[in-house]
């Protein structure tokens, strides 16, 4: 009797052992991550109430398998370098539905790993819509992933969007009311010789010139055009990159240039300045056949770090030579 | 005489072989390094009805007359930046889906990073925000850990504004940007390493904050020729392959009398192109 108890004690306690040793077994735990792709990435549409379109998104997930969704938000934009604020509903009066039989809108869908995905978006105009533009976000989101792992966790959710820009017009007919509001720069002295005045800068600095434009009206525009320096018969001239400029928002241009620094709030950055009187032009067309319109700036280029140094070097050598001078004087 | 007459026949064919109008079309152009796409081809334009059901139409419209193809089919749509031709797809990427601080002790801060990745080619702007669905809160959703105020006073630090939090008796909850490119692509408020942010609240509908941003829309491309007042000019650059990273530390310390517990919070990174 004593011998069979003896047995199940041991059997248990093996039992027991094996049991802890596969609850401790560790496996390779690796971080998952995310990778996602949308295209296209923006969408441009003008298009007459009561119609409807379809617009396909590809989504491509280059990471590990994880639960995705899409959604549609509205934005607006914010400052003047082309950040936008994204609304937590859906609202407005466009009608969105996604035509694929697999996937719906704001439905988590499992997504592996190095798949594509294609929403096909219908966007319905509904009749009766007042003419103006609405701008959403096309936003592939995945799920937040929460586990027990008994630590405190901060979950990452990752999303990327698409803006999709919707003009809507019965006629065709866009409204372009737009301006330059700024076209300046910083000049490092400013003289005043009576009603005339003259701005320095330092030619050996470069020159941040600051272009942008206000539009005030309910369309978006695309403003075409240039900045042009001229120098007596020599002109450079930096094309402006047609960026979308949403109704009524300012955004600062932006110029093809080699010179041009990253995240600068400049459209061009004039470096390299050759002497003299500079003039720089802005010409701008906000849409096709529309009046151009103009704004000049002056300003003076001179060496300035180079002038004070001889100036320096100038005052000392003429400090220099009245010491010795003095000091001849004295021994005499 | 003969040569005369032979010279003049001559140079009157060359002229007008010389002088031959042919017909110009514009169309898709790639090669292994881009890909024009819609060129304008002033040639046609039809429908396409889906043999099954005829029920689908596509319509193809090719040609000049935008405003034509408006009235005809009531919509218009532009897909992809007009004025960059780049294959690469715009994309995003994070190194984890998940920062773990451990078991939380009073005055020992916990830290926890992520890699963001932002591939940029075919928009030539984006910008990425972060927002907290609400503090970190324990599993019953009783117990809260606030946002950083970072090291107060001087040190305050706010939702666009980062300040030191260096102190163990400064708590919280908040996060600071390093950025592995140059120039740096996140807000210049992250002196170093040292310096954070509260996130920003969505339960308050607190704005997202801006945590990497470019608006280099110009690198690498040169446009051929540089005429005022043209249409979106020929790109003659090499396709980027842009990719800017960025290291976000989220990090939290508690006090002594913060309850036990497992506290958690989902953070929400969005990224896209500028319009």
């Amino acid at each position: 009797m004593k011998h069979i108890t003896c047995d199940i004690k041991k059997n248990f306690i093996i039992f027991v052992l094996g049991v802890t040793c596969y609850m401790l077994h560790a496996t390779y735990v690796s971080a998952q991550q995310v990778n996602l792709s949308l295209d296209p990435p923006i969408v441009q549409t003008k298009i007459k109430p009561g119609k409807s379109i379809i617009i396909a998104y590809t989504a491509l997930n280059n990471g590990d398998p994880l639960n995705l969704q899409f959604l549609i938000r509205p934005f607006t934009p914010v400052g003047q370098l082309g950040s936008l604020s994204v609304a937590q509903q859906l609202e407005g009066p466009i009608l969105f539905n996604l035509e694929n039989t697999d996937v719906v809108l704001e439905k988590p869908f499992f997504f592996p790993s190095k798949e594509k995905k294609q929403a096909v978006l219908r966007i319905t105009v509904p009749s009766g819509i007042p003419d103006g533009d609405y701008y959403y976000l096309v936003l592939a989101e995945t799920v937040p992933a929460f586990s027990v792992a008994g630590q405190s966790t901060g979950v990452a959710s990752a999303s990327i969007g698409s803006p999709l820009l919707v003009s809507i017009t019965d006629s065709g007919i866009t409204e372009v009311k737009a301006t330059i509001a700024e076209f300046s720069f910083k000049p490092a002295y400013i003289l005043t010789f009576g009603n005339n005045i003259v701005r320095i800068v330092d030619s050996t600095k470069e020159l941040p010139i600051v272009c942008s434009v206000r539009n005030m009206g309910r369309n978006l525009i695309q403003p075409q055009g240039a900045i042009l320096d001229q120098l007596g018969n020599n002109k450079k001239t930096y094309t402006i990159i047609p960026q979308n400029i949403l109704s009524n928002s300012q955004r600062i241009l932006k110029t093809f240039s080699d010179e041009q620094t990253n995240n600068s709030d400049s459209s061009l950055v004039l470096s390299g300045l050759s002497v003299g009187s500079h003039r720089v032009t802005v010409a701008l067309s906000f849409a096709d056949n529309s009046n151009v319109q103009y704004k000049a700036i002056s300003f003076l280029a001179l060496p300035i770090r180079l002038m004070y140094i001889t100036g320096l070097a100038l005052i000392g050598i003429v400090i220099f030579f009245c010491t010795r001078f003095l000091q001849r004087r004295k021994k005499k | 005489m003969n040569i005369k007459r032979i010279i003049i026949i001559a140079l009157f064919l060359a002229t007008t072989y010389n002088l031959q109008p042919t017909p110009s079309y514009a169309i898709n152009m790639n090669s292994n390094e881009y890909k024009i796409q819609f060129g304008v081809v002033d040639s046609g334009g039809g429908k396409m009805v889906d043999p099954v059901d005829n029920s689908y139409h596509l319509s193809s419209s090719i040609g000049q007359a935008a405003a034509k193809e408006f009235q005809s089919n009531g919509y218009i749509v532009k897909a992809g930046f007009q004025y960059i031709n780049s294959r690469i797809p715009f994309s995003f990427s994070l190194s984890n889906i998940r920062v773990d601080f451990g078991s939380l002790l009073p005055n020992t801060p916990a830290t926890g990073a992520l890699t963001l990745k932002v591939s940029f080619g075919g928009a030539g702007q984006y910008v990425v925000t972060a927002r907290a669905d609400r503090p970190l809160t324990d599993n019953q959703g009783l117990e809260m850990i606030s946002f950083t105020g970072c090291d107060g006073g001087v040190d305050t630090c706010s939702l666009s504004n980062a300040a030191l939090w260096t102190s163990p008796t400064a708590y919280g909850f908040g996060y600071s940007m390093t950025d592995v490119n140059s120039p740096s692509n996140v807000p210049v408020d992250f002196v170093t390493g040292s310096y954070f942010r509260p996130f920003a609240n969505r339960l308050l509908s607190e704005e997202a904050s801006i945590i990497m941003l470019s608006d280099n829309v110009t690198a690498d491309i040169t446009p051929t020729p540089a005429i005022a007042l043209t249409p979106a000019p020929v790109l003659t650059g090499v396709a980027r392959t842009t990719t800017h990273e960025a290291i976000i530390t989220m990090k939290t310390n508690i006090s002594s009398i913060q309850p036990a517990g497992t506290y958690a919070t989902v953070i929400r990174f969005l990224a896209t192109p500028s319009f």
